[in-house]
């Protein structure tokens, strides 16, 4: 009999031109403990005599990768072992089965079929998914069955566990560092407080966050976080990375915008689209030369957003309707009252050049004459 | 009212920025009816005059700033004492000014009260 070999299709965006990123491939290697747990429990199912399975049933059995092909990523994973795999592939093979019929099981609504304890394996495979992705098997009946984060919180869920953890960026202020248990705090916009460890090559980063907390200076945090089954965030159990915005970075300050409910201006003002605001956020990153000075974002009362640059003598102005992306611009000296008005369309290029242009005349500076 | 009075404007925080104020806060919302609200401060402290507005429902207030009647005019905007609905209270009268020429003026008035300084800021 040949070595099983199994075929999962990573599906989303960050799989396209067959590439998978490196943190994704480490969901796999939960997925090949899982796999070994399972192909052990099926070789005790089929001798019930037994009390344990026999001495190196997988030792030297591994998943490999062997081959990425075309599709939106299919995945070619092989199971190399020598010796040992003689007794054990068929188990592999029905192991690899049971969890993909698991997957299924619990996309319809039906019991998952593995035990709680080994649902627990999900708690690192599908880990890296992000919203929209999927990884997808095919059944042996026929048919797929798709790992999505939707589907792992329910198998999660299924497994009975009181928490379990989540990939995820936070953003922040560090209110406290503890320097005896080597940990820092973050404490979030909606006024919880996480604990993260802190990480000698976070160290500078972190403190210099803490420092700066008076001025609401934001840390942006990468890593593990826990939570519980209603959704709590309790800890990060490990960093990433850590980097420390810009006071004025435009993507975090739009996320504060999107917080905003109708009436938000003294029972007056209509709340901005959060959609919108992240479709403009993602257009700012895209087109906004690096090299300009970031603006001030304000809300509008009517949904819309007001950036706003003070350069020298210069008070600028960019009034976004949101839901069209169309934008007025005003610059107005403030000494010779001279001004500059026009629309810009920043959902094309051509609108954020013309924008990128006209404050690139107003911050280069005069020199003598 | 002389030219030297100063009149308050309560600033929301979303309308703060790292410490910096948008123009916003001093020119009229279009449902304001061109009437930009401000307390006398000839007549009532600054930190009287957010007491009062933070205690109503559903209004917060980051502290106040001010721009003075003569700044005002200046911009060619005059003040009106209605004492409506309290006796300090006045408004900046943006009537003949609609759009872009509104933007303009809020745009100098908050120039001014940011070199002005918060005069009382929320703890």
């Amino acid at each position: 009999m040949p070595p099983p070999s199994f075929k999962p299709e990573l599906i989303g965006d960050r799989f396209a031109d067959h590439q998978v990123p490196l943190e994704v491939l480490k969901d796999f290697a939960a997925f090949e403990e899982l796999l070994m747990e399972v192909a052990k429990r099926e070789y005790l199912e089929d001798h019930p005599d037994r009390l344990r399975i026999p001495r190196g049933f997988t030792k030297g059995v591994e998943l490999r990768l062997a081959a990425i092909d075309d599709g939106s990523a299919i995945l070619t994973l092989v199971v190399a072992g020598g010796l040992a795999l003689m007794d054990t592939s068929d188990y592999i093979a029905r192991a690899h089965d049971k969890i993909v019929d698991t997957i299924a099981n619990i996309s319809d609504g039906r019991a998952p079929g593995l035990p709680p304890e080994l649902l627990r394996y999900f708690d690192r495979f599908g880990r890296s998914l992000l919203e929209g992705e999927s990884i997808t098997f095919h059944r042996a009946q026929g048919g797929q069955s798709s790992l999505t984060p939707e589907v792992r919180e329910q198998l999660l869920r299924a497994s009975e566990a009181e928490e379990w953890t989540e990939e995820t960026l936070l953003k922040g202020r560090v209110s406290a560092t503890f320097m005896a248990n080597g940990e820092f705090e973050l404490e979030l916009a909606n006024g919880a407080k996480l604990r993260a460890p802190l990480e000698h090559q976070h160290h500078g980063t972190v403190i210099e966050a803490m420092t700066e907390y008076g001025h609401g200076r934001t840390l942006a945090v990468k890593g593990v976080v826990r939570k519980n089954r209603n959704g709590h965030l309790k800890k990060f159990d490990s960093i990433e990375h850590v980097n420390l915005l810009h006071p004025l970075d435009v993507e975090t300050r739009l996320e504060e915008l999107g917080t905003l409910k109708d009436r938000w201006l003294n029972g007056k003002g209509i709340a901005p689209d959060r959609a919108g605001l992240k479709a403009l956020a993602e257009n700012f990153d895209k087109n906004f030369d690096a090299a300009l000075p970031l603006p001030h974002l304000y809300p509008t009362t009517e949904g819309g957003v007001l950036a706003e640059w003070t350069l020298g003598n210069w008070s600028v102005s960019l009034e976004i309707e949101i839901g069209t992306q169309t934008a007025q611009y005003e610059a107005l000296h403030l000494v010779s009252d001279e001004t500059s008005e026009f629309t810009l369309n920043l959902s094309e290029l051509a609108g954020w050049t013309s924008l990128n242009n006209e404050l690139r005349q107003l911050t280069v500076p005069v020199g003598p004459e | 009212m002389t030219e030297a009075t100063l009149l308050l404007r309560q600033i929301h925080p979303t309308f703060v920025q790292n410490s910096r104020v948008t123009s916003q806060a001093f020119r009229p919302t279009p449902k304001d009816e061109n009437q930009l609200s401000a307390d006398n401060g000839d007549k009532m402290s600054a930190g009287d005059a957010w007491r009062r507005f933070s205690a109503q429902p559903e209004c917060m207030s980051a502290g106040v700033m001010a721009v003075s009647q003569g700044e005002c005019l200046t911009c060619a905007v005059h003040v009106v004492e209605d004492g409506v609905p309290y006796i300090e209270h006045c408004y900046l009268d943006f009537a003949p000014f609609n759009g872009n020429p509104a933007n303009r003026i809020g745009k100098q008035l908050a120039a001014k009260a940011q070199d002005r300084g918060w005069l009382f800021e929320a703890k």
